[in-house]
């Protein structure tokens, strides 16, 4: 590669690329060090085997300050692509007479009058760097590292973020809402078919299919500006429903808490009067306080007991017919 | 661009969010474009009801767009106007980005303002009223709070009027249509899509003066063009007073114009 060379006014540095040519063939020279001019006109450049040249040129329209290049690998770039050309009549010659493009593009090598220097302030920024980046890529020897499957990273840290957790605390609870809203519409069984069935005992403990949503009546603002008509329908679906919504779907929940609380102190409180209760009239009643206090409601007090008779087989004991 | 993942993740969404019935009708809408009531019970072999109660739950949700295609008959008959249902693939998509338009609103503004939009996202479109209401019940600050907080998401454009609900589209001229057929075959329906859905958004939304205006009560009611350009519950050059207009909001007439609003996004 590279030349590095730099520009005494803005002290910015770029590479140049020389390709060496004899009369044959091109050669790339690895330029090791650049030795501050001669005298004016010249400067020597140390190639890669260790031997100087003197380059000679005349000319020059600005010295420039040039700095030690770094190694690079010999490619087969072809001469247009670099940024000047060493040229000796003779192999191995000490002498070598630089090209410089003067407008960008490589002069006519045939010729072997000395080269003409260039003023390197006005050449490309980014084609200097980036040859030089190309060069630092290409050349550099890098020690091989050992190869690791699975090195070890700092992972970061699993609490520290927040805006990920708000973000998933607002989407659980839009999500919450929504499944119990009543936006969310389920294919359940309509009321009149189930009041055709009989409510059996063992029906009891089942979770019955009635839904604790409100209605879209209650929030829709079902108008002939909002929606089609045709989904509105008939005017007893565009009268609002005389309840009320409920918009805080939490606070329902909340109450029936509370009211199992209720429930629950209720029933502790009437045990404990029970349990008095049932003291005193120990005290008082002695055996008959043997009998547990149960609150079964009428089941006790035989006033519509039904003892499973047959109302529609009663069994006839035949007394009111003669006896043959 | 519509594409066949797009359709299952929109559908995948209102599921979760509304269930399978509501998401039964989606589907259809995103797989056959527009379609009628009729063609929808149809398709979804549904009960009358219940696609009803889908699409009422999906507008209100801003997931589909109610319109009328005003078609002229073809032998000289007279026009017929059918109302057709597009759904919007791209507000239904959107949905799954609401918690990060609450976490920018309660950043640039406060905690007041996120919650009002919540209320807005959750149940698509809100009246004034319903906001005040909503605002009691979860004892989020008075009606000045609440409105203070309105007007804030207003200006900084984050709410809107909702749009029309049964916008008017007539067929394209002749022109329009040779222009479409010179597209390649492949490509045509999509265009036509897109542009139809395009074509409804368009027609449903209200004009850039109206959308982001809000018209307050103490709006002063001498400056009689202003008011009846802001206010959408006066009738032009009627008077009406203050009081007469609170209670008449307040008994709820059916047929009453009351602005809903709903996000922007």
């Amino acid at each position: 590669m590279h030349i590095r060379v730099c520009n005494e006014a803005t002290e910015e540095q770029f590479s140049l690329r020389f390709y060496v040519a004899n009369q044959k063939w091109y050669k790339q020279y690895n330029v090791l060090k650049i030795q501050d001019p001669l005298e004016k006109g010249n400067f020597s450049v140390v190639l890669e085997n260790g031997r100087a040249k003197v380059l000679w040129c005349t000319q020059i329209s600005r010295i420039l300050t040039i700095y030690q290049v770094t190694k690079c690998r010999r490619t087969g770039i072809s001469p247009e692509l670099c940024d000047g050309l060493l040229i000796s009549d003779r192999l191995l010659k000490s002498t070598w007479n630089c090209l410089l493009p003067s407008s960008g593009s490589l002069t006519s090598t045939t010729n072997c009058q000395p080269s003409q220097w260039i003023d390197m302030s006005f050449r490309g920024r980014g084609r200097g760097r980036g040859r030089g980046f190309g060069g630092r890529g290409f050349g550099g020897y890098v020690p091989p590292e050992p190869f690791v499957l699975f090195p070890d990273i700092e992972l970061p840290d699993v609490k520290a973020v927040p805006e990920e957790k708000t973000l998933v605390v607002w989407n659980s609870r839009l999500l919450n809402y929504w499944k119990a809203s009543p936006y969310y519409l389920e294919e359940h069984v309509s009321k009149k078919s189930q009041s055709m069935d009989i409510e059996r005992f063992s029906d009891w403990g089942k979770p019955k299919n009635t839904s604790k949503r409100d209605s879209l009546n209650q929030v829709l603002q079902l108008q002939s500006h909002n929606f089609p008509k045709e989904l509105i329908g008939d005017s007893k679906r565009a009268q609002r429903s005389a309840k009320r919504m409920r918009w805080n779907l939490d606070s329902g929940l909340e109450k029936l808490d509370m009211f199992e609380k209720f429930e629950k102190d209720g029933d502790k409180e009437g045990k404990e009067k029970g349990d008095g209760e049932e003291e005193n009239s120990d005290e008082e009643q002695g055996a008959q306080s043997d009998e547990s206090y149960s609150d079964d409601g009428d089941y006790n007090e035989n006033e519509h007991f039904d003892d499973d008779e047959d109302d529609y087989n009663i069994e006839d004991n035949h007394d009111d017919e003669p006896i043959y | 661009m519509v594409t066949q993942y797009g359709i299952k993740y929109a559908v995948n969404l209102i599921t979760a969010h509304f269930g399978d019935l509501v998401a039964k009708v989606c589907e259809c809408l995103l797989r056959k474009g527009p379609l009628t009531l009729q063609a929808i019970v149809r398709s979804t072999e549904l009960t009358s009801s219940q696609v009803k109660n889908s699409l009422l739950v999906l507008i209100q949700h801003n997931c589909v767009q109610a319109f009328i295609l005003d078609q002229t008959g073809e032998h000289g008959d007279g026009a017929k106007q059918s109302t057709q249902y597009i759904a919007l693939l791209d507000n239904i998509i959107q949905r799954w980005r609401f918690p990060k338009f609450l976490t920018v609103v309660s950043k640039k503004l406060d905690k007041q303002c996120a919650e009002l939009l919540e209320g807005l996202l959750q149940h698509g479109r809100l009246t004034l009223k319903q906001m005040f209401d909503r605002a009691k019940s979860g004892q989020n600050g008075g009606d000045d709070v609440v409105q203070e907080a309105f007007v804030k998401l207003l200006n900084a454009h984050f709410i809107e009027r909702c749009p029309a609900s049964e916008p008017v589209l007539t067929n394209p001229t002749k022109e329009e249509e040779a222009a479409r057929k010179r597209v390649a075959k492949s490509g045509k329906i999509l265009e036509v899509q897109e542009t139809l859905e395009q074509r409804v958004v368009e027609a449903a939304m209200p004009t850039e003066a109206l959308r982001f205006l809000f018209a307050t009560e103490t709006e002063p009611t001498a400056d009689g063009g202003k008011d009846k350009s802001n206010s959408s519950s006066v009738t032009p050059g009627e008077k009406r007073k203050h009081d007469a207009l609170e209670s008449e909001a307040e008994c709820g007439a059916t047929d009453e114009q009351v602005v809903l609003w709903r996000a922007n996004f």
